[in-house]
Order: structure tokens, then C-alpha cells, then sequence
């Protein structure tokens, strides 16, 4: 009962994971408007919400995955599944992704704070971001998402303060034309913000941590991770589709596509009555600690993708080493703001789609025809 | 009382007991050793020890020796004899047992007990006359009530067992007595409702308490480093109290206390954070009341941990989130001051803290003048002699004020240490040095546990049938119909439905 002990099982209720996988809003409201405005013009919008839909896919998919073997965490499922060597290779894949997660969201972090403390090295905002995660990640998943549930609540005020406040200067002509240039430049604009609502995908690896044993209960394991992956997806993407509504509203696409942080501005702009103005340090204050956490919630993940390389049953080995890696890669891997979002939004979007789709649907297939094979005989 | 042993180690002989008995107790001026004549025709001989100061005079005088004196004459007396009538005569006034040991007889004079020698007798017969120095019951100091008992525990055990019966009458009240401490030998003893503590808890408290082996325990603040959670951190996971209502309280939810002789405090577990934050008094008045009372404590911890490092980030990096007009009062406050606002702070917190020092450690008389003069004397001349801003007087003062708002202490102790270095990360970061550091609290008070209790709950992780008494809000009693989950899953009811005032009949 005293201390934490390594095996030790942890138990995260779905409200929890419902709670940290909502927090996932954080990146993509920071880095994802761009592209959309770039691309979209006025039908940035329909872009969000398809993003939406697609990121909700992506994580129902996901789901499924997660549940066909929902007592055992995905990446050993993978290599049981694929063999050792596929299953090792597609483990990699997944490492890659999530540390890339990491990287992207260190920088997104340190880039943001740039905007307002501009003399302060952006060594020391990734240094700071990257000793949290560690420190939450080896803390466990329990710990993690209850500081998530706990946040979440403030995030929800924050939000609700910002809409109140910024719904009466929207402007409605700036949503239209709508599909000026058809479908094609939508589709096209969404598949970043899809990429990151699809990171909900993380559900899969914290599946046999859910509070109550996935296979206990009325509903099936695919029923009730689908319910928890759903709703926390749904409730990013609310987030970030609620934010590109108001940058576009308060802004128009012209002038948001020129923006480094849309959201950052539309801050700027939020007003409480006479007295509270100019608080956007204190929203940052508040998307600060989401994107902290889901910092630590990628690095868990990255170090759990590990464990089956090693045949470790222990995860915390793993989480220093990988948080260097992946704080270099964020400091060193693009110079400035401008290169980093071109690589979020052209090949870090495109690699993180193709795991989020391709990745489940080959652990899919393997395991209908694993199944097919025992039920041959 | 208990049987003669088997194989004693004393002697039948009583100088040769003395003897021994000197060679481990000394010989002191509080260290009586009474020679009584014994038996009427065979004249034996019996030695009374006891320490004079320990005894109560009146029942060693009364109890002891008029009984025993009344066998010195008794013809009919026989050697084989003495030692079932003396054990007899003293057994109708007093409880006694036989110890045949030197370390018996010594732990039972220490205690304050009386040791009967007699001479052929391989035992001695221990007759409970105890009654160490001990303050009668006071009012609590540390926890002061508008409304409320007023009685508080003090430092001796029994005493204190017996505040908590009182309002425990539930048969099922379990009290575990034992003794730890080599040589200080403090007896301790374990409060819990058997039918109502989880055994898991009540498990772990008996193995904790049980692998403690030291020298002393001379207060239960000794006890609570061994048996807490967490060694090394600063926020108490042992909830301490003076005030019996309290442990009754804690008893009938599910926990359990443990005594400790000698100390005022007694202990609870389990303990949540918000536990510091909620008082007894919270449940004498009107529940509305109490809610607005806890969420005034709650926002004076935030206050008295986070204000002067909220202040510095402010004044040093986010100038634009104040109001104009407070900005430039501000500004004009600090016109001409030598040191940064985070000089300006850290240096007077530290000054605070001194007059706190001061003021404990010097008579209270003189005591309250050091903390008036210090406060207003040396911040006005501060402030006059240009050295600080006016506002970080304000500052420093409300921290200080809303760091006395909590029911129990110990909890400013974090928020006292805590507040330095998120004062130097507002300072250097600004407000997301802050959020950074009360992010790394967050992981480590959620990584928090007491006794396996979650040491957030019921807020995170979030459990909403105890939210109806918790921090959020105190609602009627006649609402909370089940217990936390600190109780055993089947004794969660606290009361059958239906208590609602007026709800069975209508009167109007």
C-alpha cells in the first residue's frame, strides 16, 4: 500500500481518460489553424469540422484495435500478433510517432512562449517541458490523468470566458463564400488538424488501464473504448473547431493565414468587462499545462512502444532516454518557426495520418486473419 | 489479572531483590523503597517500591498500605499464606497482577505502578496506583471554536481515550493498546470502529506502528514521521488534533486515530489535503455558511502559497494584464525603489517569517508587541525610507494573514517554504514559471497517497457522491447519507433516507 512499486497495476476510471485524451486539443489549436486558412480560404471551417469526422475515425478505429486484445497494452499485442520482427518493426513505427508527438509538441510549446517572452532561449521553455513530462510519465498513467481531470475543469472556464467574450465581434461574413474552390482544397486543408484529433489513438495503448477491466461490465471492450476514445476526441476537437470558428470570425482567413499562432491573437483580443484586458498570459497559462500533460501522455506511450524491443515489463527505464532524444529533435530538427510549421503541416501531418490509419488497419487484418486461421483449424 | 509466571527470575529473597532492583533503577530522592513488618507470629519481612512522584499518594495510602497494615497484626497469619491474603486484601480496593520478572516490576514502576516484595515469594504483586503529573482538560489552543465542545485533549493517555468514549459510545469502539520506544517505553494505543474501519487500513496502521524500533517517542509528531506515506515530503499525510469532537468525527467515518502518551495531539488516517482544510466547526453551523467558510480557507491557501509570486510576475513580465490605473499606481509605488520586485518580496517574507519566529519564542505578552511593531513599525519605515513599494507591504501582509485561515497548521508549512521558490520562477518566467511549478506540485500531491487513500480525493481523482462533503460544499446533514470511502464498503450508510426536516408532515 505504501509507494509505488514497478508492475504495480494502475486503474484510470474513463472519465479520467475521457478527461487527458480532451487535453489533446492543445496542439492543434496552436499549430494547426495555418494550413487550414492557407489552403481553405473561407472554407477553413467545413475544413475543421471534416477534420473532425476524420479524426473520430481515426480514433474509433483505433478503438478496435485496442480492443481485440483489451487485457494486454497494444505494442505487445503487435509483436503477438505480427511475429517478432514485423511486430518489432511496426512497434518502431509506433515509437516514431509518438516521439515525434513529443518533439512537435515541445517545440509548438517553446515557440508559443517565444511570442511572449522573446528574450528567453527556447532551450529553456523545451528543458522545462521536457522535466515535467519525465517527471509525470515516470509518475504513472494514474497520476497523469488525474492532474488531467483536475485541469480540465479550468480549461472548460477558460473556454467559456473566451466565447463569451469574443461571440459578440464575430463576424459572419467571414465563413463565407462557402466552397468557393470546391471540395478538393478542404479535404486537402483537414487532413492536418485530422492528424492531430486522431491522436487520440493513444486510447489504444492506455486500454487495459481503464479503472474497471475492459472485459468486465455490460458493454463489450470495443463498445466502452469507443464510448471513452469518442468522447475524448469529441471534446478536442470541439475545442479546436470552437477556436478556428472564432479566428476566422474575429480575423477573416486572409489575415489569420499570415498569423505564426492564430489563437495566440484571438487572445489578445479576449476583454472581461472594463477591468480584465490583455490576458492572454493568463489563457496561455491555462493551454500551457494541456500541453504539458500530453506531452508526458506521448512520452508514457513512446516508453510503453518500447517495452516489448527490450522484453521489459518496466516502462520508467526508458522515459529519460527517450525525452533527450526527442528534446534535441525539437530544438535541432528545424531552425525556425516558419520551417517547423511547413514540416508540421506537410510531412509530420502526413507521416502521423498514415500511422493512424494504415498502422490499425494492418493490426486489424493480421488479427481477422489470425482468427480466420483458428477458426480453419 | 495475570498468572503467577512459571519461572521467575526473582528472588524469594527481598534484599537480594532490592538489590537487583537498584542495580537497574538507581537510587534517586523520587525512588521510594518501604520496608513494611509483615505476618503476626512468623514476622516476615516486605519491601514497597514505587517512585513518589508518579504514585497518587491518596489511593498508595488508601488502597496500599492501610490494607496491608491491617495483615502486620494478624496472628493468624502464616507464611505460606502471605502472599494469597496480601494479593487478596489489595485485589478488593485495586487492580493488581504478579510479575516475576525484574523487567516487569521495572516497567511497572516506571509507569507509576507500586511493587510488593514479600519474602519467600518468587513474584512481586503490582498494584496500579498510577497517577503521573498531568494538566486537567483545557481548552484547545491550536484549534479554537466559535461553536463548539470546548474540551482538548491532553498529555495523557487514558484521559484521552476517555474523551473520545464519551462520544463514542458504540461497543464497537476498538482500542489497541501497545508500547514502543525501547527505553522511553510510551505506551500508545489505536482508536477504530471495528464494524466501520476498512481492515486493510486498520492492517497497515498495526504493521507501520509495529516496525518502529527505537529509543523514544516522546510526542506523536515523533510517531507521524514513522508512519507517513512519504518521507521526504512537506505535506502532512497524518492529520494531528486537539480537539476530541474531531476524532470522534474522523472514528465515524471510518478512520482511526492513534494516541500516543504523553502528547496533546492525536493522531487520524487517513488524511486527505483537503482534510487540513475542513474544521469540525464547519458541522455546528449553518451548512451555507460552512460551504462559503471552506471555499474562504481554500482561497487563502491559494493566497498565502501563490500571491507574492503572482505579484512578481506580474510587476516583472505581464504589466499589460493590469488595469491601467492599478498599473500606474504600481508603477508610481515603485518609483525610485533600489531592488527588483522579487528582492522587494523575497526580502520581506523573510523579515515576516523572523517576526513569526520572534513572536513564538518570546513571552506572549511581549510577543504580540514584537508582531504589531514588526509589522507595522519596521514596514512603515520601510516604506518611508524608500527601500520597498507600499504594495508589497499589502502584498506581504495578505499572504501572511491568509496563511493563519486554515484549521490545522500544518498545512501553511508548504505554503510558507513552497512560496520562495515559486516566487524566484515568477521572477525569472514569469506566470508560466509559476504554472510550471504548481504543475510539478500537482504531480507530486496527486502522486500523493495516506494510508492508500488518494491524497486529493474526492477532487482527483473525482468521486461525486463524496462531493456533498468535501470542499466544494458541506451540505446538509440530513443529505450526506453515506459514508466516504474510507469506511468498509458495507457500512457506506450513515443514515436512512428520508431525514429532511418537515418532510414526513406538513404543518402548514
Amino acid at each position: 500500500m505504501v509507494g509505488r512499486v514497478e508492475g504495480h497495476v494502475e486503474r484510470i476510471s474513463s472519465g479520467e481518460a475521457i478527461s487527458l485524451l480532451g487535453l489533446f486539443y492543445s496542439a492543434g489549436l496552436a499549430a494547426a489553424p495555418i494550413r487550414l486558412f492557407s489552403v481553405a480560404g473561407y472554407s477553413a471551417w467545413i475544413a475543421g469540422a471534416l477534420a473532425g469526422l476524420i479524426g473520430l475515425a481515426v480514433a474509433l478505429l483505433w478503438a478496435r484495435a485496442g480492443s481485440i486484445h483489451p487485457d494486454e497494452e497494444l505494442p505487445q499485442s503487435v509483436v503477438r500478433l505480427l511475429g517478432r520482427p514485423l511486430g518489432l518493426a511496426v512497434n518502431l513505427l509506433l515509437l516514431a510517432y509518438f516521439l515525434s508527438g513529443v518533439a512537435v509538441d515541445v517545440r509548438i510549446t517553446g515557440e508559443v512562449l517565444l511570442q511572449l517572452m522573446p528574450e528567453t532561449p527556447l532551450f529553456v521553455f523545451a528543458a522545462l517541458t521536457l522535466a515535467f513530462a519525465v517527471v509525470v510519465a515516470r509518475l504513472g498513467l494514474e497520476v497523469l490523468a488525474r492532474i488531467a481531470t483536475f485541469h480540465s475543469g479550468l480549461v472548460a472556464v477558460a473556454f467559456v470566458l473566451v466565447i463569451a467574450s469574443l461571440a459578440p465581434i464575430l463576424e459572419v461574413n467571414a465563413y463565407r463564400p462557402v466552397l468557393e474552390d470546391g471540395w478538393a482544397p478542404v479535404l486537402s486543408a483537414s487532413l492536418t488538424p485530422a492528424a492531430h484529433i486522431g491522436q487520440a489513438m493513444v486510447i489504444a495503448v492506455v486500454a487495459p488501464r481503464l479503472f474497471e477491466p475492459l472485459r468486465s461490465g455490460r458493454r463489450s471492450p470495443f463498445r466502452r473504448l469507443a464510448l471513452v476514445s469518442l468522447a475524448g476526441a469529441g471534446i478536442a476537437w470541439f475545442y479546436q473547431f470552437s477556436f478556428l470558428l472564432i479566428e476566422q470570425g474575429v480575423f477573416g482567413p486572409e489575415m489569420s493565414m499570415r498569423l505564426a499562432f492564430p489563437a495566440l491573437e484571438v487572445a489578445r483580443e479576449v476583454q472581461i468587462g472594463p477591468f480584465f484586458e490583455r490576458v492572454e498570459a493568463a489563457l496561455v497559462a491555462v493551454w500551457l499545462p494541456s500541453i504539458m500533460l500530453k506531452t508526458a501522455a506521448f512520452l508514457y506511450a513512446a516508453s510503453v512502444a518500447l517495452k516489448p524491443a527490450f522484453r521489459s515489463e518496466a516502462y520508467r527505464g526508458h522515459v529519460l532516454p527517450l525525452a533527450c532524444l526527442a528534446g534535441a529533435a525539437a530544438l535541432y530538427g528545424v531552425d525556425n518557426i516558419w520551417d517547423f510549421t511547413r514540416l508540421l503541416n506537410g510531412p509530420w501531418a502526413a507521416f502521423a495520418l498514415a500511422v493512424e490509419v494504415f498502422v490499425p488497419l494492418l493490426f486489424l487484418g493480421a488479427s481477422s486473419m489470425a482468427g480466420g486461421a483458428r477458426r480453419g483449424g | 489479572m495475570k498468572r503467577r509466571p512459571a519461572n521467575p527470575d526473582l528472588s524469594r529473597d527481598v534484599e537480594e531483590n532490592r538489590r537487583r532492583l537498584a542495580s537497574v533503577l538507581g537510587e534517586g530522592p523520587d525512588l521510594v523503597y518501604h520496608e513494611l513488618p509483615m505476618g503476626g507470629a512468623f514476622r516476615s519481612q516486605a519491601l514497597l517500591v514505587y517512585f513518589s512522584a508518579l504514585v497518587d499518594e491518596e489511593s498508595l495510602v488508601e488502597r496500599v498500605l492501610e490494607p496491608l497494615a491491617e495483615l502486620i497484626d494478624d496472628e493468624r497469619l502464616t507464611r505460606s499464606g502471605l502472599a494469597r491474603r496480601c494479593c487478596r486484601r489489595l485485589q478488593a480496593s485495586i487492580p493488581v497482577h504478579w510479575s516475576g520478572t525484574i523487567e516487569g516490576v521495572v516497567e511497572a514502576v516506571t509507569a507509576g505502578k507500586c511493587a510488593l516484595f514479600l519474602a519467600g515469594c518468587e513474584a512481586a504483586l503490582i498494584a496500579d496506583v498510577a497517577k503521573p503529573p498531568s494538566r486537567q482538560v483545557s481548552q484547545p489552543e491550536a484549534e479554537v471554536f466559535v461553536r463548539g465542545p470546548r474540551d482538548s485533549f491532553n498529555e495523557v493517555l487514558e484521559t484521552n481515550v476517555a474523551l473520545v468514549r464519551r462520544r463514542v459510545r458504540d461497543p464497537n469502539l476498538r482500542v489497541e493498546q501497545q508500547v514502543i520506544g525501547e527505553r522511553s517505553r510510551t505506551p500508545i494505543a489505536l482508536l477504530y470502529i471495528q464494524d466501520l474501519a476498512r481492515e486493510d487500513v486498520i492492517r497497515e496502521v498495526r504493521q507501520r506502528i509495529g516496525r518502529i524500533d527505537v529509543d523514544s517517542v516522546l510526542d506523536s509528531g515523533h510517531l507521524e514521521e514513522y508512519i507517513s506515506d512519504q518521507p521526504y515530503t512537506l505535506f502532512p499525510t497524518v492529520l494531528p488534533t486537539e480537539r476530541p469532537d474531531r476524532v470522534a468525527g474522523a472514528l465515524f467515518e471510518g478512520k482511526v486515530a492513534v494516541v500516543v502518551d504523553g502528547s496533546p495531539f492525536v493522531l487520524i488516517v487517513p488524511a486527505t489535503f483537503w482534510d487540513f482544510l475542513i474544521s469540525p466547526e464547519d458541522y455546528y453551523q449553518n451548512p451555507l455558511f460552512a460551504t462559503f467558510l471552506r471555499w474562504v480557507r481554500t482561497a487563502a491557501f491559494v493566497i498565502a502559497f501563490a500571491l507574492p509570486s503572482v505579484y512578481v510576475a506580474l510587476t516583472t513580465f505581464h504589466q499589460e494584464m493590469l488595469p491601467t490605473d492599478l498599473a500606474l499606481r504600481i508603477a508610481a509605488g515603485r518609483e525610485g525603489t533600489p531592488f527588483p520586485a522579487v528582492v522587494e518580496a523575497l526580502a520581506l517574507e523573510v523579515q515576516f517569517e523572523i517576526l513569526r519566529e520572534a513572536g513564538l519564542r518570546i513571552p506572549s505578552k511581549i510577543g504580540t508587541a514584537v508582531s504589531v511593531v514588526g509589522v507595522l513599525v519596521v514596514g512603515q519605515a520601510l516604506v518611508a525610507a524608500g527601500l520597498v513599494s507600499p504594495i508589497i507591504i499589502v502584498v506581504v501582509g495578505s499572504t501572511a494573514v491568509a496563511s493563519f485561515a486554515v484549521p490545522i497548521f500544518e498545512i501553511s508549512y508548504p505554503t510558507r517554504l513552497l512560496r520562495f521558490p515559486l516566487m524566484l520562477l515568477g521572477a525569472t518566467l514569469g506566470i508560466f514559471g509559476i504554472v510550471w511549478g504548481i504543475g510539478f506540485l500537482m504531480a507530486h500531491l496527486t502522486a500523493l497517497r495516506s494510508f492508500g487513500r488518494p491524497y486529493l480525493a474526492p477532487i482527483t481523482p473525482f468521486r461525486w457522491d463524496e462531493l456533498r462533503d468535501s470542499i466544494i460544499l458541506r451540505a446538509p446533514r440530513w443529505a450526506v447519507e453515506d459514508r466516504a470511502t474510507t469506511a468498509k464498503p458495507r457500512s457506506r450508510r450513515k443514515q436512512e433516507r428520508g431525514q429532511k426536516p418537515g418532510e414526513d408532515e406538513r404543518l402548514w
